[in-house]
């Protein structure tokens, strides 16, 4: 296999050389490093050597020809003598023939690959990257019209009328209102600018009132030509289809809506109700229910907060709640089942480092799930704390916007208005909510000294609902059945801290 | 605890360390006998001797040079700029050779050593003086670069320079030499580099800042949460190379709002990268643009007392960008 | 005959050297040529992309460098000097490596272009392409021994071009007023590249500097082996004994361009390049030890057979060390282990969370 000898670089920025003449000719024995031909470029004259021993069995290029580094000038047949460096060099030496004819015009040819002969590349090259940009920044689902964008310019929204969906947002409100699934078109701004603020938004979360649905039908009609912007012109003219075609989810239209009749009541949606009813209507929709339930023994737990509650309560002013218990024996038992502490983002599963335990607060008319956050750093007395502080807050519509966001894990106290069964909805993007359901005195059978007897029990069940995309019915089972072991087996001497 | 000012606390610092590892010594133009023109080294000399506490001739690339030697030989030198703006002879040293030693060598070689320059206006210093000079150090890889705010800090964080591996460019506001006194701990207290400090905290927007704007910072904020009730949480980053990104962006996560400041003029300035890197990884929770405070676009502080004054960045100008932005 | 090499041979033996001395270093300058002139054939090959080389400044270097400790004293050269890393420990099979920027490389391990030596084994400081440099370095070096009371000289090299960089006054000053350990080798060839002596340096002598600087200059004739290595040894003996620094002025004759990007023809006077060859200092330092009855052809023959082979050798084994690799392209940016140059930002933007 002959070694090619190509047109060495024989100085930065050089990019062809001249061959002055030959030192050698075809038949020519060589030795490695012989002289071969005298180079000349616009930095250096040079010789350049054989780097490998043979016979000149080729000369490529004449004398005076001027060609670009790189380019094969001669073939030497290695003799069986020195072969020191020829394999590196054989290795390196597969230049095809087809390149020392035509080097300029091989370029083109590679780029041209995909598409068509040279001429058509041009266009065509231009016309994908017309294609390319799809509808590129997609309007969130919430705005009727996918004028979101427009939402900068100000224009109508400078009288502060979200219900457009023209409003200003930053980014750090528009991700508010996607994780509670808001209609911006209800919202107001009242921000510089039209701005819609993040107070506004908490506002609007925290505060359903009739006085505010009263206002969206008035607004709906009081809105005959809004800005050019909305095509869609959502906002019809009656209240209860406008009520609906405001809903931006793509949520079909129910088959048959009802209508009232005779001695019925209309009762208008708050602005709660319709976000309870947006959410879990999509959860519903996309999240694969699946539920599981345990008994729990809760009777040395019981026993235990008996003993200390009274302490307690003149100490810090109010009882310790079994849902403080539950949520650390939750947070104690999730490092154990980080599965059940995350999220499922289409194509993976992110598992939460921080346990931000939820707690659902029934309010007034609706439902609401601030957010303990760090729980599993907290004590007892530390949660119980938090639970009464976000509780009394929430009635009152006090609570701050990162105690609304951020939760990974969702505690919900049935058992306070006496279920023992529930199935509630995962509060995505969570993928697991555990019910507690009501603590019962029941007769159970226990074991004592080796022998089954039936005692009175303090027994309540937990409810576990999850997203079966991301978790098994054992999974949950045994995550459940090392909460229970961790009420079940209570240490009596347990600090409340 | 003992109350000290800045000039104390650094001077302290080497004390301290020359004590502990007798590789340490001092070099620069009248560091020895003089103790320094702002009297940093002052004492260091009758206490350690010529060879210790060195003072040099008027040759700063000499200076930065002849420190990298002792450093590849295995001392722990640090060198002394009098002014930081007459670091640039030594800009050659610096950035050729200093900062790439390690690199180019392929880790072989290493230069472990400090440079402390006093910088920064308010002092009547005018072009020369005066200069927050930075930048050319915070976007040389290789480097380290440091500027406390505080006499604690300022203590601690230069030991950690001096103790360090790689090359530290350690900046002293020269306002702050004797602004005033604080508690300084006792003893080989050492923060590391690389590590901002949450000064104070707030919800409604983060203002961060190092050097003499620490100060200017926190006593703009005191004004916010008392005029406007505004909750401004102050950052003090302390190190600029390597940046503390989990701190800033950790507090862009909590308040949406981000305030950059700092006496070196704005175009290129250290605020843009802090800004780029919070635009760029906060985007979903901010509230408000990214906003850089900064010095004019002028080469350097002038001299007469109003210029001076239009030039340096205080606390009444912190609170009213800050009040902006919050209103936003 | 008689007296010329009685007196020639009493030459070497005055300074303290033996024939095993004079010996070993003709045999240092024909490694170092070999070197070199195989480095220059790789490059014309394209196996190499650039070379700065020394031919002609074997003889002063190898001289200069002979009385330096190996393991004890410091070295702080520049890109020419082949011959006295080579003295001074570094193998054929470094020099070559480090040209073909191998991922193993001591010198750089393929992040410095070619002639960027260094060698923390050998206590040579990695050098850099701002000429001069590593003239405060050395002093540096001096400076950190004296501060310590240890024995040890430091030297550095530069060429009269670079001696008028700043740096190099700066440095000189500074060794002087302390007397300072080190001693300066300028090789003066008389070009800076195209720029001859009589527009670079205003006095005509490097050397004459030196008064200036609380230090001794001398000139030698860098042709010369032996008055190099006397002049170097004295300095030597002048740092360890705490007598401070010298300047040595050796003039060289640059035989190559000065780089394998460069073309001397192009401006230097063709009959001057046409006699180059007879300063060569190789078979100048040859004659002189035939004279003195100390080389023989047969020695000759044996070094000049070994040398090749040691130098296919080491070709061989570089061309076969392992290429760079990327994957660690960001690694030792820092002694300290940061991520990401200094610059460590969480790869994904920050997620949601309350705090």
């Amino acid at each position: 296999m002959p070694t090619t000898i190509k047109m060495p670089q024989l100085g930065e920025s050089v990019t062809e050389g001249t061959i002055e003449r030959w030192l050698v000719k075809e038949g020519d024995t060589v030795e490695q490093y012989d002289p071969l031909f005298e180079v000349v470029t616009d930095k250096v004259n040079a010789e350049v050597p054989a780097e490998v021993a043979g016979t000149v069995s080729k000369i490529l290029v004449p004398d005076g020809e001027t060609v670009a580094v790189g380019t094969p000038v001669a073939e030497i047949d290695e003799g069986a003598g020195e072969a020191s460096a020829s394999d590196t060099q054989a290795a390196e030496a597969e230049a095809p023939p087809a390149e020392a004819e035509a080097p300029a015009q091989a370029e083109p040819a590679e780029a041209e690959e995909p598409a068509e002969p040279a001429a058509e590349a041009g266009p065509a090259a231009v016309e994908q990257q017309e294609a390319a940009p799809e509808p590129m920044p997609e309007a969130p689902a919430e705005t009727p019209s996918g004028t979101a964008d427009d939402s900068d310019e100000g224009g109508a929204a400078s009288n502060g009328d979200g219900g457009t969906g023209t409003a200003r947002m930053t980014p750090a409100v528009r991700r508010l209102v996607r994780e509670h699934g808001i209609d911006v078109t209800q919202l107001r701004g009242t921000g510089a600018g039209g701005r819609v603020t993040r107070d506004d938004v908490l506002g609007f979360i925290e505060k359903g009132s009739s006085a505010a649905a009263e206002e969206a039908p008035k607004a709906a009609e009081a809105a005959p030509a809004p800005p050019a912007e909305a095509p869609a012109a959502a906002p019809a003219t009656t209240p209860a289809p406008a009520a609906q075609a405001a809903a931006p989810a793509p949520t079909p239209a129910p088959a048959s809506v009802p209508t009232p009749s005779g001695g019925d009541t209309e009762v208008a949606l708050s602005q709660m109700r319709k976000g309870i009813a947006r959410k879990m209507t999509q959860v519903k929709q996309t999240v694969p229910h699946a539920y599981t339930v345990i008994e729990v023994d809760m009777t040395r737990v019981v026993n235990w907060r008996e003993a200390n509650n009274a302490d307690y309560k003149a100490r810090e002013g109010a009882s310790l709640s079994y849902v403080a218990v539950v949520v650390k024996a939750v947070t104690e038992t999730l490092r154990k089942h980080p599965t059940l502490n995350s999220q499922f983002a289409d194509d993976k599963i992110i598992l939460k480092q921080a346990m931000n335990i939820g707690i659902a607060v029934a309010v007034d008319n609706g439902l609401i799930v601030p957010v303990i956050a760090n729980a599993d750093q907290l004590s007892i007395s530390g949660v119980n704390a938090r639970i009464r502080d976000i509780s009394t807050r929430a009635n009152a519509g006090k609570l701050r916007l990162d105690e609304l966001t951020g939760g990974t894990f969702t505690v919900n106290n049935t058992g306070w208005f006496g279920s023992v069964i529930s199935m509630p909805i995962v509060n995505a993007p969570e993928v697991a909510i555990l019910s507690m359901e009501a603590i019962v005195k029941r007769p159970a059978v226990i074991e004592a000294d080796g022998a089954d007897v039936i005692a009175i029990r303090h027994m309540m069940n937990m409810a576990c609902s999850f997203d079966h995309r991301v978790l098994d019915g054992a999974q949950v089972g045994f995550f459940l059945a090392d909460v229970r072991k961790v009420l079940e087996e209570w240490d009596p001497g347990t600090s409340i801290g | 605890m003992a109350e000290l000012n800045m000039l104390e606390a650094i001077r302290l610092a080497m004390d301290e360390e020359m004590e502990r590892d007798e590789r340490v010594m001092v070099l620069g133009e009248d560091v020895g006998k003089k103790g320094g023109v702002f009297g940093a080294t002052e004492g260091l000399w009758a206490k350690y001797g010529d060879k210790r506490v060195l003072d040099t001739p008027l040759t700063e690339a000499m200076i930065a040079g002849a420190a990298m030697g002792a450093a590849v030989y295995g001392l722990r030198p640090i060198a002394e700029m009098q002014f930081a703006d007459f670091v640039y002879p030594a800009f050659n040293q610096i950035v050729s050779e200093i900062s790439r030693l390690h690199y180019r060598s392929n880790g072989t070689f290493s230069a472990p050593m400090v440079i402390r320059m006093p910088y920064g206006g308010g002092v009547h210093g005018a072009l020369y003086h005066s200069q927050s000079n930075e930048t050319y150090f915070t976007s040389t890889v290789g480097l380290k670069v440091v500027a406390p705010g505080t006499p604690a800090d300022a203590k601690a964080l230069l030991k950690a320079a001096i103790r360090d591996p790689d090359p530290v460019m350690f900046f002293e506001h020269k306002k702050t030499y004797r602004l005033w006194k604080a508690e300084v701990p006792a003893g080989d207290t050492v923060l590391p580099i690389g590590k901002a400090s949450v000064v104070r905290e707030g919800k409604h927007l983060s203002i961060f800042c190092y050097g003499f704007m620490r100060t200017c910072a926190l006593e703009a904020a005191e004004t916010l949460a008392r005029e406007d009730g505004v909750e401004a949480e102050v950052v003090d980053l302390r190190t600029l190379r390597p940046l503390d990104h989990e701190t800033v962006l950790a507090s862009v996560a909590k308040t949406g709002k981000a305030l950059v400041v700092h006496e070196a003029n704005r175009f290129g300035g250290f605020g843009a990268e802090v800004a780029a890197t919070i635009a760029e990884k906060a985007f979903e929770h901010l509230d408000g643009p990214v906003t850089r405070l900064a010095g004019p676009e002028v080469p350097g502080v002038p001299f007469h007392h109003t210029l001076e004054d239009w030039f340096m960045v205080n606390p009444a100008r912190i609170v009213a960008a800050a009040r902006e932005l919050a209103a936003y | 005959m008689t007296m010329a090499s009685t007196d020639t041979k009493l030459r070497h033996a005055d300074l303290g050297l033996s024939d095993e001395d004079v010996i070993g270093m003709y045999r240092a300058m024909l490694r170092a040529r070999a070197v070199d002139e195989r480095m220059w054939l790789m490059q014309r090959a394209g196996k190499i992309a650039f070379i700065i080389s020394g031919q002609g400044h074997e003889g002063a270097q190898v001289a200069t460098s002979w009385p330096m400790r190996r393991g004890q004293d410091w070295m702080a050269p520049f890109y020419r000097s082949i011959a006295s890393a080579m003295t001074f420990g570094m193998s054929a099979e470094d020099i070559i490596t480090a040209h073909l920027a191998k991922g193993d490389d001591v010198s750089s391990g393929g992040r410095q272009m070619p002639g960027h030596y260094g060698g923390a084994p050998y206590n040579i400081v990695s050098l850099s392409s701002p000429v001069g440099t590593q003239v405060l370095h050395a002093v540096g070096i001096a400076m950190g021994a004296w501060v310590k009371g240890d024995d040890v000289v430091t030297m550095t090299q530069f060429g009269e071009g670079t001696s008028n960089q700043g740096e190099i006054h700066e440095a000189m000053n500074f060794a002087g007023v302390h007397k300072l350990p080190v001693i300066f080798v300028c090789e003066n060839n008389g070009y800076a590249i195209s720029v001859p002596l009589d527009r670079q340096v205003a006095g005509g002598s490097v050397a004459a500097r030196a008064e200036g600087y609380g230090m001794p200059g001398v000139v030698v004739d860098g042709g010369d082996v032996l008055a190099c290595y006397a002049a170097a040894k004295e300095a030597h003996d002048r740092a360890r004994t705490g007598e401070g620094p010298t300047l040595i002025e050796a003039r060289v004759v640059r035989l190559t361009s000065h780089s394998s990007d460069d073309d001397q023809r192009r401006y230097r006077d063709p009959s001057e390049v046409e006699h180059l060859k007879e300063q060569d200092p190789i078979p100048m330092f040859a004659a002189e030890l035939r004279e003195s009855g100390v080389l023989t052809d047969e020695i000759e023959e044996s070094i000049r057979t070994e040398i090749k082979a040691e130098i296919n050798e080491a070709t061989k084994s570089a061309e076969a060390r392992p290429e760079p690799s990327s994957d660690d392209a960001h690694e030792r940016v820092y002694a300290e282990n940061i991520p990401g140059g200094g610059s460590p930002v969480p790869l994904a933007p920050i997620d949601g969370g309350s705090h």
